[in-house]
């Protein structure tokens, strides 16, 4: 579905990614592993356009994404929920929630969108006209959540869900991305709880000074424990 | 008995219904604050254009003043929206500093007054006002104006539409995320580039609906765009916020009445620029120093660096070059005629006050709209002390250099704020002191000026026209060119370039920034002060009118176009900007626009200004690569205007 070939990205001066492949299949859970600054963000965010890649090619479903603007990516059916969650504070639940379908305004089935969100979190309808800044993390989690589906994508990136969540919210984060997965959904997850990410995705890369440095199926990489802590140390 | 109730009552109706147009203005301000951490120096031309396309359509077309209302306000909104994507975005996606934005901004405010002027004429023109409007209600007992009733009506339902936009549409909402989040916002599909755009139109619509609101009230002429600065206050008292916007602009309308009506009517325009500046002085000081350049990175090269001159050979070089110009200054009063000698004395005269200002803008960092108050200080100070004290004329010039400095000292706080409030505050501090020139009749002989002032003399030699006044400013211009060169090489010079690059490490090396920002404004005051001296004794006639925006403008055109940070580049930039209207006589009132189209186009396209196209020249010259571009940094800068506004100071 998602087909990243040779990215390079930098800020500047500094370069951050140096050559990065990955291979996103549809209906697929995938990993993105890496220890910090090592460019795992950076990834997501060149995915959705956010940093410009200068060089190599991104392919979303056949067609060359790379040079595109956010605002033409996202609609596709691409949908990050961004590290640390960054719920628009001064802005209602709601609110938050219509931005995330803000892509696809002219295609307005919001109705249902916001029934199958309240479905799947049915805490969500209670918080409806909170400010985002009276939220707790796990409860932003959850809006954040409610706001990369909501318009429905496709292929859907999260970026550190885990961070900063309880180890009771850890496990019920597992559940929703098992659920997703079941859903049919595919999803890239970049996670530094190595124990999370392995238990729920297919396939795991490892990122490192900018490129992948080790790739496998979860099942092969879990047997490679050190060398994975060994990596992540870096 | 006191308070007549009837006289109060329509002071508040009239203070509420400016208030009102203060309000609409000053949304427009805020908002630009909240998604772009811009200050738009032309809003108050919008207010102004607007104004004059509704006398258009008023005169024009049968259409009834409300339909008049919403069609200029849309088509002021279109005109936003034109500019920033012509001139505003190229600029702001280079990721330029904000300086360069602000004066672009000038640039176009400059435009606008004076294509408004070649289109509607200079003179002002009355408002058709509907029969509707004129006369007076009778609300319990106590008459108010229709006129004032109806613009407060008008003005609350553009502040609900507003609301509502923001409150109720997607849209609305997606502004208000990326004010506050661009970056996620961005990645949500919300474009910061269309969200620029759509502050843009908006805050035009803004404008232009004030325009109309406003103009029955006065004439229509040029002046109107001085509501925008003014009205700028309201969004300071509104603390940058929408809703506190909408409250501020009346209650600063109310402030200006009643202060008008029982201090003084004389300083009611000064009011809101002292609002501004004692309200960002309270509110708007950052708390932390900032990382990242003000300005520019200079990487200018030296001549000597070009031609790979070694340490000999840049020491001729030095010295020929100081001879060639010595031997040209020498030459000139017999090389020019009358006039021309004229001409360049009083461009040496300018270039010396404009020294001044580079040391604030191009090695402070700050950016001050206001520097010819400075020359009006000096030139007051030295001619009240030689006029009515008979004090001699070096005394003078030397007490005209040291009030113009205290006063920079006085305000040099005004420094510490952030570029656009500086902006902002140093326009109002210019306007205040102009209002002083014209008001404080005991010294300043109010508007018919001083007179009678006479030539400067030392000893028994007096400086005539013609050759020996030349000699003098000359001899004063290189006195200051040469002491500010010194003060940059020293290590208070470096500190200052330290802190212009990157305020954090510079506090981190143990410089005290504030005090040296502080300092820089009191010499560059001083430099201005002096040159006003001069201007007083050359023209022997002073008057309020010398020392006004347009001067302090025409300051500010003078270094950007020299090139900032660049101590020669602001003499050329002077010799540009009063010689070329010389030569280009013949283009009249265009010559005015021909400066506000190149203030833009300079920071389109030259953001180093011509001392930056010389080095540019001499590289080309040398066939090297462009080794001496300006490159524009910081990424925060980048990230303030580009990805994610990191809001220390309008964000309580
Ligand atoms: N906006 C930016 N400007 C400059 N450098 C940046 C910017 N964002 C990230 N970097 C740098 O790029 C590198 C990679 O950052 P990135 O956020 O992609 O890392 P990461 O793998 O997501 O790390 P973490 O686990 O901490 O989230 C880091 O060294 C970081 O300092
Ligand atoms: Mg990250």
């Amino acid at each position: 579905m998602l087909t990243l070939d040779n990215i390079w990205a930098a800020y500047g001066p500094v370069q951050v990614l140096s050559g990065v492949s990955l291979d996103v299949p549809a209906g697929k859970v995938i990993t993105l592993l890496g220890g910090n600054g090592s460019g795992k963000s950076t990834t997501l965010k060149t995915i959705v356009g956010a940093v410009k890649a200068s060089a190599g090619s991104i392919r979303f479903e056949d067609r060359e994404i790379c040079d595109m603007e956010p605002r033409e990516i996202v609609p596709m059916g691409i949908s990050l929920v961004p590290q640390g969650r960054r719920i628009f504070a001064p802005l209602t639940v709601m609110e938050n929630l219509r931005l995330g379908a803000f892509a696809r305004r002219r295609q307005e089935k919001s109705k249902d969108d916001f029934e199958s969100i309240y479905e799947r979190f049915p805490e969500i309808r209670q918080w409806l006209n909170r400010k985002g800044n009276t939220l707790s993390v796990g409860q932003q989690q959850l809006v954040a959540f409610g706001r990369g589906l909501i318009s429905r994508p496709k292929l859907l990136l999260l970026d550190e869900p885990s961070s900063g969540l309880a180890p009771i919210l850890v496990e019920r984060l597992g559940e929703i991305i098992k659920k997703l997965k079941e859903a049919g959904m595919t999803i890239l997850l970049v996670e530094q709880n190595v124990h999370l990410a392995l238990s729920v995705a297919d396939f795991g890369y490892i990122l490192r000074d900018g490129k992948i440095s080790m790739a496998g199926p979860t099942a092969s990489l879990i047997g490679d424990g050190d060398l994975i802590r060994h990596y992540l140390g870096g | 008995m006191g308070i007549d109730l009837h006289i109060v009552t329509q002071q508040v109706v009239g203070g509420l219904a400016v208030g009102c147009v203060y309000a609409l203005i000053a949304l427009g301000f805020t908002m630009m604050l909240r998604a772009t951490e811009l200050v738009n120096f032309a809003q108050g031309e919008l207010v102004m254009s607007g104004a004059f396309i509704g006398y258009t359509l008023l005169v024009a077309t049968p259409l009834p003043y409300l339909a008049v209302f919403i069609i200029a306000s849309i088509l002021t909104g279109i005109l936003g929206m034109l500019i920033e994507r012509v001139a505003l975005r190229p600029i702001r996606l280079r990721q330029s500093p904000l300086l360069n934005l602000i004066i672009a901004t000038v640039g176009i405010g400059i435009c606008l007054r004076l294509i408004s002027q070649l289109i509607w004429g200079a003179a002002p023109l009355r408002y058709p006002v509907s029969v509707g409007q004129v006369g007076h209600l009778v609300v319990a007992g106590l008459p108010m104006s229709v006129q004032h009733i109806w613009i407060i009506a008008l003005a609350i339902l553009s502040m609900l539409g507003l609301h509502y936009f923001f409150q109720r549409t997607l849209l609305g909402i997606a502004w208000r995320a990326s004010a506050y989040d661009s970056y996620t916002a961005e990645i949500m599909g919300v474009s910061f580039d269309r969200v620029v755009t759509m502050t843009f139109g908006i805050s035009s619509m803004l404008a232009g609906a004030a325009g109309v609101l406003i103009a029955p009230l006065f004439f229509v002429a040029q002046e109107l765009w001085l509501q925008g600065p003014r009205a700028f206050a309201g969004a300071a008292l509104g603390q940058f916020h929408i809703l506190g916007t909408m409250i501020g602009g009346p209650i600063l309308g109310l402030l200006e009445t009643f202060a008008a009506g029982y201090i003084s009517s004389a300083y009611k325009n000064g009011i809101a620029f002292g609002i501004t500046i004692i309200v960002l002085m309270l509110v708007a000081i950052p708390r932390m120093p900032r990382g990242g350049s003000l300005v520019f990175r200079y990487r200018r090269q030296t001549i000597a660096d070009l031609f790979e001159l070694n340490e000999k050979q840049a020491v001729h070089l030095r010295y020929g070059m100081i001879a060639a110009l010595g031997v040209m200054a020498l030459l000139l009063p017999s090389l020019l005629d009358t006039y021309e000698l004229y001409l360049v004395t009083l461009i040496l005269i300018y270039a010396t006050g404009a020294l001044g200002l580079q040391l604030v803008i191009g090695y402070a960092g700050a950016i001050i709209v206001g520097h010819a108050a400075f020359l009006g200080i000096g030139a007051y100070t030295s001619a009240i002390l030689t006029v009515y004290f008979g004090v001699p004329f070096l005394l003078a010039i030397i007490a005209a250099a040291i009030v113009a400095g205290v006063f920079g000292l006085l305000f040099g706080p005004i420094l510490r704020l952030p570029t656009h409030f500086c902006a902002i505050a140093t326009l109002g501090f210019g306007e205040i002191m102009h209002l002083t020139f014209i008001n404080w009749k005991e010294v300043t002989n109010g508007m018919s000026g001083i007179s009678g002032i006479r030539k400067p003399s030392i000893g028994s030699f007096v400086f005539e026209e013609g050759a020996p006044f030349y000699f003098l400013t000359i001899a004063v211009l290189v006195i200051v060119f040469v002491a500010l060169q010194r003060l940059i090489g020293s290590r208070y010079g470096r500190g200052l370039i330290a802190a212009r690059e990157n305020e954090l490490a510079a506090v981190a090396m143990g410089v005290n920034v504030a005090w040296y920002r502080t300092l820089s404004f009191c010499i560059g005051a001083g430099c201005a002060g002096t040159a006003g001296s001069l201007y007083a004794h050359f023209f022997s006639y002073i008057s309020p009118d010398s020392f006004t925006i347009l001067q302090s403008i025409a300051f500010l055109t003078m270094i950007v176009l020299g090139g900032l940070g660049s101590f020669a580049g602001a003499v050329i930039g002077a010799f540009f900007v009063l010689g070329v209207p010389e030569m280009l006589r013949w283009l009249a009132e265009y010559r005015i626009l021909i400066f506000g189209l190149l203030l833009v186009a300079f920071m389109m396209f030259l953001p180093g200004g011509l001392a930056d196209l010389v080095h540019r020249l001499l590289s080309a010259f040398r066939r090297k690569e462009e080794t001496s571009e300006v490159s524009v940094i910081s990424s925060e800068h980048n990230e303030t205007l580009a990805a994610n506004p990191v809001k220390t100071n309008v964000d309580s």
